[in-house]
């Protein structure tokens, strides 16, 4: 299994880069992460709406949200999704939320 | 119907050539390609985004609804079942330069009525030989 190593803390990934155990994750984990993924700078309010709630969401119900729904709920458009996370809602933030990765939702 | 003509050139890639236009469809990197050009799925749904648009211009046309500069934004996922791939899910945000209010749900049947979205939806017959 790959390690990523952010903070001096060695995390298992898959191929993918995504995270394989949901309760290593922090949110140093995702301010290193961004680092890593092209999101420079601190991550902002309206990132870690996205992510908060992706974590909720998945949390709740054992899966990521779909795309739409993601919207809905967070009152962000699909633009503005990518300018936050450059690889979009799953590879981006899904990735940086720490689930594993996703399939058929966002 | 013009011929469309596909010719291979390197790798993945591949040029497309339509009534004179030419343009190159390959994978990303991470697909194994060189990513000289959007790949397949990114076209068909690239495809469908600008047919909707084409239907929602015309009519705004002519109901005299704003429409320039309007744009459109999609994305799509992929699902994976055995070992074909398939997208399974579509989500596009149109925006127009004003918000059309109560003739908005009119705006959006007249973009789901394009050939490409009506061809999705039905799944045309695919009749391929060598």
């Amino acid at each position: 299994m790959p390690q990523l190593e952010i903070g001096g803390k060695a995390y298992e990934v898959d191929e993918d880069g995504f995270l394989q155990e949901l309760d290593k994750w922090s949110r140093d984990f995702a301010q290193g992460y961004a680092g890593i993924e092209g999101i420079e700078g601190e991550l902002t309010a309206d990132h870690w709406k996205l992510i908060d709630y992706i974590r909720d969401y998945y949390s709740q119900y054992g899966i990521a949200p779909m795309i739409r729904k993601l919207c809905k709920d967070t009152g962000l458009s699909l633009k503005q999704i990518y300018v936050l996370f450059p690889s979009g809602p799953a590879k981006g933030a899904c990735k940086l939320a720490g689930l594993s990765k996703p399939t058929g939702c966002v | 119907m013009d011929l469309i003509s596909i010719k291979h050139e390197m790798g993945l890639c591949f040029s497309v050539s339509i009534r004179g236009h030419r343009f190159l469809v390959d994978m990303g990197e991470d697909a194994g390609g060189a990513d000289e050009g959007p790949s397949p799925a990114e076209l068909l749904v690239a495809s469908l985004g600008s047919c909707v648009g084409a239907h929602i211009v015309r009519y705004c046309q002519t109901s005299k609804i704003p429409y320039e500069g309007m744009e459109l934004n999609l994305t799509f996922q992929i699902a994976e079942e055995g070992n074909r791939k398939r997208i399974s899910n579509i989500v596009g945000d149109i925006s127009l330069p004003q918000d059309p209010g109560p003739r908005s749900s009119a705006v959006l049947r007249a973009g789901q009525n394009c050939i490409v979205r009506n061809t999705l939806a039905r799944g045309p017959e695919i009749d391929l030989d060598i």
